[in-house]
């Protein structure tokens, strides 16, 4: 799952935002399960909260931390996608995945 | 008992059948002492492992109730129990366990930290993915608590004798490595049974490193630059693959010949290691070494101890 700035910016989200614990290999699975069962909305929509920054915490960056490689930009919108790679490739240098499918796209607002 | 072996061994009595061979090892005594250094090894690390589980449980009650998928024992329950009971059972499972480890109270700390371990790393399992790695650390747990465990090692200690070697005390400890083999047995027949004997060319092994490695790398936790390296080449998986055959499938022999054991632990060992290496993958459990604890006499290192705290006594001369 991705995270995009209001500039475009792309940053990946951590197991901690995606799922609300650090396990990476759990964070994986529920996206999986939530995009086969066709829930990828409502996965969509709960990461979606967890980064909206609350109503007196000022701007957006207040949230920022829980996104793995976030920088202070305002996150506006949240993606649900499958990325495929060459694993094998990517690790020589090819990190351009072979094939992007956005299954939910929803936006970032206030709590 | 031993005539009867003896004569079987120089071909005069009647071989034993099979099953009666297998209960004679199985049941053959063994000291107080070996069974109980496990029972504080093994509750020790339970322990501390139910400690650097707790953020994770304490994460979990907070998950919305739809991604509950339950399994094993919490398979009945439609919903995930309530946050407040489920902090409270995990923050006394590390006082349990510290209290089994002594030996206090073992009948009852025993089987409660067993079942404590069981319901809080089942509870952490059942958000949508099994994490096979705890299952072996549960079930060595449950032997121990249905065992004597704490007839000796134990605070505060018994009065009396020491009990002799029994059969009882032997079981238990066969149990629990029977069971260790086992979980490395059926993880190198799973490896063959998705890919067959190709999972042996490495090829397989190779891209399992890489994706695995890259999920990580993609979801911003750590991940292991050895095996992103190594991927890159294509030679270092077929050996690397055989080994891990080698020590999968290859654990019986610790059943048969007991010289073997130290290798044995040793190669498994090295292979958590290396998994630990190039996928930045972490088994503490085997990395600990407890996990093997079973297969060498424990009552050794045991009677070392006691020898150098009988030395330790103030007033006895030196």
């Amino acid at each position: 799952m991705v995270s995009v700035e209001a500039d475009g910016t792309v940053h990946r989200l951590s197991p901690q935002t995606i799922n609300g614990t650090a396990e990476i290999v759990q964070a994986a699975a529920v996206v999986s399960a939530e995009v086969a069962a066709g829930n990828a909305a409502r996965l969509c929509r709960e990461v979606a909260a967890r980064l909206a920054p609350a109503p007196r915490a000022g701007p957006a960056h207040g949230q920022a931390g829980v996104v793995a490689g976030a920088g202070a930009g305002a996150v506006r919108r949240v993606e649900v996608v499958t990325e495929t790679y060459d694993a094998v490739a990517w690790f020589a240098g090819e990190r351009r995945p072979q094939r992007r499918v956005v299954h939910a796209d929803c936006p970032v607002g206030r709590r | 008992m031993r005539g009867a072996t003896a004569s079987r061994r120089h071909g005069t009595g009647p071989a034993p059948r099979p099953l009666e061979a297998l209960a004679g090892r199985l049941l053959a005594p063994a000291p107080a002492d070996r069974l109980a250094v496990l029972r504080a090894l093994v509750c020790a690390f339970g322990a501390l492992y139910l400690v650097g589980r707790f953020p994770h449980v304490v994460d979990s009650a907070a998950l919305p109730a739809h991604r509950w998928d339950p399994v094993g024992v919490l398979r009945l329950f439609d919903a995930p129990p309530p946050a407040p009971l489920l902090i409270g059972v995990a923050s006394a499972g590390p006082l349990l366990g510290l209290a089994a480890a002594l030996g206090w109270r073992w009948r009852a700390t025993g089987p409660a930290f067993a079942l404590v371990a069981l319901v809080l790393l089942t509870y952490v399992n059942s958000w949508g993915q099994v994490l096979h790695t705890e299952h072996l650390l549960v079930l060595h747990l449950l032997v121990l608590a249905a065992a004597p465990a704490a007839d000796a090692w134990a605070w505060p200690a018994r009065p009396g004798p020491r009990p002799a070697p029994a059969g009882r005390y032997g079981f238990p400890v066969r149990l629990v490595t029977l069971l260790t083999v086992l979980t490395y047995l059926l993880a190198g027949w799973a490896k063959l049974r998705t890919s067959g004997w190709a999972w042996a060319g490495g090829e397989v092994l190779r891209h399992q490193v890489a994706h695995d490695n890259l999920r990580k790398a993609v979801l911003g936790s750590p991940w292991s630059p050895v095996g992103g390296a190594l991927v890159a080449y294509g030679w270092p998986w077929r050996p690397l693959a055989l080994a891990t055959l080698l020590v999968e499938l290859g654990a019986p022999v610790v059943l048969v010949w007991r010289r073997l054991r130290p290798w044995w632990a040793g190669a498994a060992w090295g292979f958590h290691a290396g998994v630990l290496v190039v996928m930045a993958v972490f088994f503490p459990y085997p990395l600990s070494g407890v996990a093997f604890a079973s297969l060498f006499p424990l009552e050794h290192g045991a009677a070392r101890l006691r020898r150098v705290a009988r030395a330790a006594r103030p007033g006895r001369p030196r």
